[in-house]
């Protein structure tokens, strides 16, 4: 095979990674201006220009997030498996949100009633909020553990509440996650929209920016004071096959930051999203806001892959059984499956890629209330 | 703890939500390949009216595509939510199909539709054709890679069970990507899509002219619906016929169940057109059976046997107490992997574990199963025949009502006469639902027919689950249920308002009931 | 080889159904020629 099972891995770690990011990139800007819609847009016209800059590519931008369900699945099936069904209700919640993403993008428009297009427009903003706060959330369980044990045959039970993964910290880091989120968005809508529109989505960039950066410094001092990290014991050999029985694992002060330690250029993730920001919000002042979207991407880029290479090697620590807690190394595929994923990745990206960016560019430009209406039947 | 409730109730709901999903999917399937012919004659002869019926129709689709992307959400995920073990046992294979599904057919479907809507006046036309096209063919690709998922759980090849890992592992790629029921699922699906499309189109545009509205939109609309239904319905048949044939390979149970055929018959077996089965003595009492037909279908041949109920549970018993042994020897294996008697006993009987594994429904230690808990297992292995035999012939009947609707619609389509037909017209407005009808039914076969096992052989459906309350089930379920409903009544509304407006909802200027704003 | 059928099929699916519309419009301008010559 092309590759040992070790790099196939890491790779794999890193790919999730790639998706997560990128859903949060390109999912995530049309989510931030969902959460936006209600606040930004103070009459029809405005709401339907707010709709229409992501109109054509939502849809295309929700399978970042389908595709990384998709990949989880096929290349971590033991966290698809106990993660999804442990969080059962918080992953429900995602679901029922994001069923009024379609049809509110879909129906809004077509019925000229002031109520039936309220209704859709609040739809969308629970589309839009309910999701980034969630997985917010679950990153911030994540650190703190998650209480679920497998038997010997590697059946899991999950022993929490959904109410209980509403800690005070989880909630921080939802904080994060929904600010980013619409940080991002309010960015990408002053690229779409001009004037009062994009001057309200300034101001709204402004606002999630700060409270985006200051909620991350904060998590980070959390989880530096009170957070106990996972640390694998046991000999480790990394290219077996796949247990996540067979090692032992303790809780320690400070562990998440063990790799922040030894390998201190990962500290430069932070501070991209430190920088990156204030970097966003003044190109997008200065008018300059298809450079802005890309910085505000970075800043995503630096938030989550701080909060991974933190968790490194650890996908799903368990807080009942740390020794259960699922890893990059035991909780894979075969290394046949992660081969053939990684080629279909390698295969497929660059096309999507290629396809979105037309899909882009010929839909470019400002979106006008001028346009709304001359395109009165057809526009969203 | 999982109870046969929490089984049930597992069941209950992957059942709403797919069949929920599939009252969509088969109509943008379809509809997808009218849109990409409408606008090809557009672009071909450049006539306003096929750019019209494109975007009309295009509407209609959209409205349809949003409810096929919200229940489709849930297909994605429900397999970790709530079937854990499934996920986990078969992941090394299942995940790999819905992840490729992703990347080669969802992002470009999903990234053209857009463009489909709104790039009109953004694009060449040739450009725009293309970008149907390419819609087309993703919205095909992702029934393919879901198809090649199911088609695994029906005949699991290409992978192999390792006590290690406690999964089954892929061994073949191209086992599962070719694999015949794969193949022949897909087909036969994406064809039932295909008539769906065209029984939409046919219905309504019938509808139009029996009304006297929009005529030459709805003459030209339904010319085009009766010549691809009829090529389509023709495939769903065939296709219908190999998917027995390759049933009869790797899953005759389903066939038996599907036929009533509790005996094995001398070659060629008879067939059964209506039987009144009876489940508890094992015979039908009351058959009509047309000699030969049975054995040629199920095995291409006049001499070949397909086996009777009674003769694969005979079987199935024999592997069941071998899969005792498989069983034992793993759990020996995964308290201690350096057991070498373990080893040697499982490498034995390890081609039996599935049907080993079916005793955990009756108690924890297979090794104690007593002979009546092995009667159920072994009376679990055939599903139950007569809603299977039912709901078949249901599903033949109307492929076969369908077949002659589009054939004579396309006789007189091609004569020209069918707008003075209003009996044949009549007929199409009141099949539009049958093609669902179908489709659910269909479904209905193939995956209850399945049981008792979610991978055929491999993995028995009561231990799939994942272990949730019985409250959680029943909240998620309602929960799935009503907002479905909900959402359904939604865009019944949009569709038949829509639908009822027609052309004129384009606000072209050009139709009756023309919009205004 | 069901794979391959069906691309065959679908391509096949789709011409007919384009053949029998551009029939229909040779059909109909024939006949609106006869009527305008009458």
């Amino acid at each position: 095979m092309l590759l040992d099972y070790t790099t196939l891995k890491l790779i794999w770690w890193l790919l999730v990674g790639v998706l997560l990011v990128g859903f949060a990139i390109m999912d995530g800007h049309d989510m931030g201006v969902g959460t936006l819609l209600p606040f930004v847009g103070r009459d029809d016209v405005e709401r339907r220009v707010i709709i229409n800059t992501v109109g054509p590519h939502w849809d295309g931008n929700q399978v970042w997030f389908i595709t990384g369900g998709g990949a989880i699945f096929a290349a971590w099936p033991l966290v698809y498996a106990t993660a999804f069904s442990g969080f059962y209700w918080a992953m429900l919640a995602v679901l029922w949100a994001l069923f009024f993403r379609p049809v509110g993008f879909d129906y809004r428009s077509k019925i000229d009633n002031p109520t039936w297009r309220r209704t859709w427009d609040w739809g969308l903003f629970v589309g839009g909020a309910v999701p980034p706060l969630i997985f917010g959330v679950a990153f911030g369980n994540l650190f703190l553990g998650v209480p679920f044990s497998f038997d010997a045959q590697l059946v899991s039970t999950y022993s929490g509440s959904f109410w209980e993964l509403l800690s005070p910290f989880a909630l921080l880091c939802g904080v994060v996650s929904s600010a980013m989120i619409s940080f991002h968005g309010a960015i990408y809508l002053a690229h779409r929209t001009q004037g009062e529109l994009q001057w309200r989505a300034l101001r709204g960039a402004g606002f999630f920016g700060g409270l985006m950066l200051l909620a991350f410094a904060a998590a980070g001092v959390w989880l530096w004071m009170g957070i106990p990290g996972y640390v694998i014991q046991s000999a480790l050999d990394t290219a077996a096959q796949p247990n996540p029985l067979a090692k032992t694992v303790v809780r320690e002060a400070g562990a998440w930051f063990a790799n922040y330690r030894h390998y201190p250029l990962t500290l430069a993730l932070p501070a991209v999203a430190f920088v990156a920001v204030p970097a966003a919000q003044a190109l997008a002042r200065s008018g300059r806001t298809m450079a802005a979207f890309w910085a505000s991407a970075l800043a995503i880029v630096g938030v989550i892959g701080t909060a991974g290479a933190a968790l490194f090697p650890f996908i799903l620590p368990s807080s009942i059984d740390p020794n259960a807690s699922l890893t990059v190394w035991d909780s894979v595929s075969s290394q046949l499956t992660l081969t053939i994923m990684l080629v279909a990745t390698l295969l497929f990206m660059p096309i999507i890629i290629t396809y979105t960016a037309w899909a882009y560019r010929v839909m470019g430009g400002k979106v006008t209330a001028a346009y709304v209406r001359e395109n009165s039947h057809s526009a969203y | 703890m999982v109870t046969e409730q929490v089984v049930d109730l597992s069941r209950l709901q992957f059942a709403a939500t797919a069949l929920y999903h599939f009252l969509f999917v088969p109509l943008t399937i379809g509809m997808v390949w009218l849109l990409v012919i409408m606008e090809s004659v557009y672009v071909m002869t450049g006539k306003q009216l096929y750019k019209d019926m494109t975007r009309f129709w295009g509407k209609l689709f959209g409205i349809n595509f949003a409810l096929g992307v919200t229940t489709g959400i849930t297909m994605e995920f429900q397999f970790g939510t709530n079937w854990a073990y499934y996920s986990h046992y078969v992941g090394d294979i299942f995940g790999a199909p819905l992840a490729i599904e992703g990347l080669m057919a969802f992002f470009l479907e999903s990234t053209m539709i857009g463009l489909f809507f709104f790039a009109w006046d953004r694009l060449s036309r040739k450009q725009h054709l293309l970008v149907t096209i390419l819609m087309a063919v993703g919205t095909n690709l992702s029934a393919l890679w879901i198809l090649i998922a199911n088609g695994w759980m029906q005949n699991p090849v290409g992978a192999e069970f390792s006590y290690v890992t406690m999964r089954m592992e892929m061994t073949d790629f191209w086992a599962l990507l070719f694999n015949p029921d794969a193949q022949a699922k897909f087909v036969h699906t994406v064809s039932a899509g295909y008539v769906t499309g065209a029984m939409f189109v046919l219905s309504i545009s019938s509808w139009y002219l029996l009304k006297g509205r929009d005529v030459e939109f709805a003459k030209r609309s339904f010319g085009i619906a009766a010549a691809f239904g009829f090529a389509s319905v023709c495939s769903v048949i065939v296709l219908g016929d190999e998917s027995g044939y390759t049933v009869g390979e790797a899953q005759q149970t389903k066939l038996a169940a599907i036929e009533a055929m509790w005996e094995t018959e001398p070659a060629p077996a008879s067939f059964n057109l209506v039987a009144i089965p009876n489940e508890a003595e094992m015979k039908n009492d009351f058959a009509v059976e047309i000699p030969w037909v049975m054995g040629i279908i199920g095995t291409r041949s006049l001499s070949k046997q397909i086996p009777g109920i009674k003769e694969i549970k005979a079987k199935n018993r024999e592997r069941i107490v071998a899969g005792i042994g498989a069983v034992t020897a793993l759990e020996a294996l995964r308290r201690d992997p350096d057991d070498v008697h373990a080893r040697e006993a499982f490498e034995r009987h390890k081609a039996d574990l599935g049907f080993g594994l079916l005793l955990k429904k009756y108690t924890v230690d297979v090794s104690q199963a007593t002979p009546a808990m092995i009667d159920r297992a072994v009376n679990d292995t055939v599903p139950r025949v007569t809603p299977m035999f039912w709901s078949f012939r249901l599903m033949v009947a109307f492929g076969f009502g369908m077949l002659a609707l589009f054939s004579l619609a396309l006789w007189y389509s091609v004569k020209g006469t069918f707008a003075d037909k209003p009996w044949l017209l009549r007929w199409a407005v009141y099949f539009l639902p049958v093609p669902w009808l179908a489709c659910e039914v269909g479904w209905f076969v193939a995956e209850y027919g399945r049981q008792p096992w979610t991978i055929y052989g491999v993995l028995p459906t009561h231990l799939s689950v994942s272990t949730l309350s019985v409250e959680s089930l029943y909240g998620s379920l309602a929960g799935f249920v009503g907002f479905y409903t909900v959402l359904l009544v939604v865009e019944m509304y949009l569709m038949t308002r829509f639908a009822k407006q027609g052309p004129g909802s384009l606000g072209t200027g050009r139709y009756a009931n023309e919009a205004h704003a | 080889m069901w794979y391959f059928a069906w691309i065959l099929g679908i391509g096949f699916a789709v011409l007919l159904a384009i053949l029998n519309a551009l029939w229909a419009e040779h059909e109909e301008s024939r006949r609106a020629g006869r009527d305008s010559s009458r």
